[in-house]
């Protein structure tokens, strides 16, 4: 299982409305149940906001990546977005953030799932992938944009 | 984070100061605009003036953007409602209300999701009797405190000429009592923190907080004072919804007499409670209180709801004999006045919600937040999530964990195939994801860098 098979571009959303933690992870919520209708929006978002009051996963220079087990669920979801507006995510530089990636995973495969976790960290980590992800406008130059560098157009 | 508080009143306005400093986004609602506007003037929040359950102005405070919600208006019935609006309409993660009827609260089943959603329901009255009740138990505690549902307590008390460990060094206490375990969280001497360490010499006057599995406190506080015999006979002013709660709690276990006013009540009163006595008369009555040989009791609980009855009843009490008073206070001016001098506790409603109140609005898998000392210092118990790779104390040492100056580990409950168990912190105890860890913090301030420690990474899932 790697970042390509797992990012959905109808997942892809720039430019997020929201301007703070919960109100972008409710409207993510929102997004992924209408692609994925047998989730409960605000089952997911409770998941997520459980994860973060044990720690923010807001990672640093405006990216966060919030994550959850959802038991029961079978697959391994993912949704990208840019914010409209900086949100205050409690991240470990202080600084707000505008890009989000969204992972929730089945319970299991724990090594799988970390590891998942680690790519996302990896490419996020990247000055010109961030740069990139800021000036996309489409799910398109969104999904291109995260991708490594060897296979982006 | 940020916090909507519904109510500027004493609770309200305490615990938006409280939050206010600790890099929070706090906005305040009243409907009292001079209220509003004074508190604004002394601490950096937002207020809103308006109705505080109507969504409009609920929507104006931006409860669209709230983590959590706290509702403490004087208003049982605008706190619940509030809480349905945010989560109907705004779906607020985190719900607190505050209710103190106990028409409302002899239905649990009231408050769920599904019906009057909120998340932590507050009573204080509940709470107060829990407090009280506490420190009957432990004859000479100044407070006491559980963690882990009171399998372990943190107890204050004052060490006395004539304790066996007074005037000794601490580590003279293992030696004293092998088979107790017991840590000395903080010492104050003339109101100033000591961090105490195996050679410090513990003074008559000191006020000495000690974690120690509830079992084993009598035996700590004989080290301290001379122990005090157990309380026998308990005389309760005024028989409101906590006064009654306590007689009925207490009432097996301890002879228990109860004076209301009001004859009505007292009829009341004599229905529900099975062996307490009712007394139908004034507290501050003195005829009364020597027919009823308040010479003899043990305890003389204050608890209308008048501070200035109860303040002056139990000085009576005092003064006619009784071993030891308690007054209950709302107004927190009072408390400070009159704590330590002739009456032996005041209780403070809003101290003891207060604590509450922090549990839940905390970062973290908070358990118990207690502030102590007028709010200076804090105890708190916070569950330890995750695994050496994503936890700063998970896998580690006590001795090795990067606690902050003036914050130290009391101890840890564990729960194991056999039920909990309880350790009392030594420097070689390591930390596992799921114990339950107290914390003292000497200084409030220090909360925010613990809150943080106990924070897993990133890649906790």
């Amino acid at each position: 299982m790697s970042l390509n098979d797992v990012v959905d571009a109808r997942l892809c959303l720039p430019g997020l409305a929201g301007s703070s933690k919960k109100r972008i992870l409710q409207n993510l919520a929102q997004a992924v149940t209408e692609i994925h209708p047998d989730l409960d929006a605000d089952d997911l978002f409770q998941h997520l906001v459980a994860r973060e009051k044990l720690g923010s996963t807001g990672i640093g220079e405006g990216v966060a990546i919030p994550h959850c087990r959802i038991p029961g669920s079978e697959k391994v979801i993912a949704a990208l977005c840019t914010t409209e507006t900086p949100a205050d995510f409690g991240a470990i530089d202080r600084r707000p953030v505008d890009i989000v990636f969204l992972l929730a995973v089945p319970e299991g495969e724990d090594q799988a799932h970390l590891n998942l976790l680690a790519e996302i960290a990896e490419r996020l980590q990247s000055e010109e992938v961030r740069a990139k992800l800021r000036a996309a406008h489409t799910s398109e130059q969104l999904l291109s944009a995260l991708q490594p560098q060897s296979q982006a157009a | 984070m940020k916090i909507i508080i519904l109510g500027a009143g004493q609770v309200g306005g305490s615990l938006a100061e409280s939050l206010a400093s600790e890099r929070n986004d706090i906005v305040l609602i009243d409907s009292n605009d001079r209220i509003l506007r004074e508190l604004r003037d002394r601490i950096d929040i937002g207020v809103v003036q308006g109705h505080a359950s109507h969504p409009d102005v609920l929507q104006q405070a931006g409860i669209e953007d709230a983590d959590i919600l706290v509702a403490v208006t004087n208003d049982d019935e605008t706190n619940m409602a509030a809480c349905q609006v945010a989560h109907s309409l705004f779906r607020v993660p985190t719900k607190i209300a505050r209710v103190r009827a106990a028409a409302y609260l002899n239905y649990p089943e009231l408050f769920d999701l599904k019906a009057v959603p909120i998340d932590v329901l507050i009573s204080p009255e509940q709470l107060v009797s829990d407090y009280v009740s506490r420190l009957i138990e432990h004859p000479g505690a100044l407070q006491v405190l559980d963690f882990a549902d009171g399998l372990v307590q943190l107890v204050a008390v004052k060490a006395y000429y004539g304790g066996p460990l007074v005037g000794q060094e601490l580590r003279y206490l293992r030696e004293h009592m092998p088979r107790v375990d017991t840590r000395v969280a903080a010492i104050y001497r003339r109101n100033r923190p000591i961090i105490p360490e195996g050679s410090t010499i513990i003074e008559a006057d000191d006020e000495v907080f000690f974690i120690a599995a509830r079992a084993d406190i009598r035996a700590v506080m004989s080290e301290l004072r001379r122990l005090e015999q157990g309380y026998k006979r308990i005389i309760i002013a005024g028989g409101g919804n906590i006064g009654l709660r306590l007689a009925r709690r207490l009432e097996n276990r301890y002879s228990v007499k109860i004076i209301e006013y009001g004859h009505e009540r007292c009829i009341y009163l004599a229905e529900e409670l099975n062996r307490a006595i009712v007394l139908h008369g004034s507290a501050s009555d003195q005829d009364l209180l020597l027919e009823e040989n308040i010479e003899d009791t043990d305890v003389f609980l204050a608890l209308t709801n008048d501070d200035e009855a109860n303040i002056m009843s139990s000085l009576l009490a005092k003064r006619l004999g009784a071993r030891k008073v308690m007054a209950l206070i709302n107004n927190s001016a009072y408390v400070d006045l009159v704590q330590g001098g002739d009456i032996d506790i005041a209780i403070s409603p809003q101290q003891v919600t207060l604590g509450t109140l922090l549990t839940h609005v905390r970062q973290g898998d908070m358990v118990n937040v207690h502030s102590l000392r007028r709010g200076a210092a804090e105890a708190i118990e916070v569950i330890a999530h995750g695994d050496p790779r994503n936890s700063r104390v998970v896998g580690r040492k006590i001795e090795d964990i990067d606690l902050p100056e003036g914050a130290s580990i009391g101890a840890i409950v564990r729960e194991t195939d056999k039920g909990s168990s309880v350790l009392i912190a030594h420097d070689d105890i390591v930390v596992q994801s799921g114990d339950h860890v107290i914390v003292f913090l000497v200084d409030k301030r220090q909360t925010r860098y613990v809150e943080q420690l106990f924070q897993v990474g990133f890649t906790f899932f």
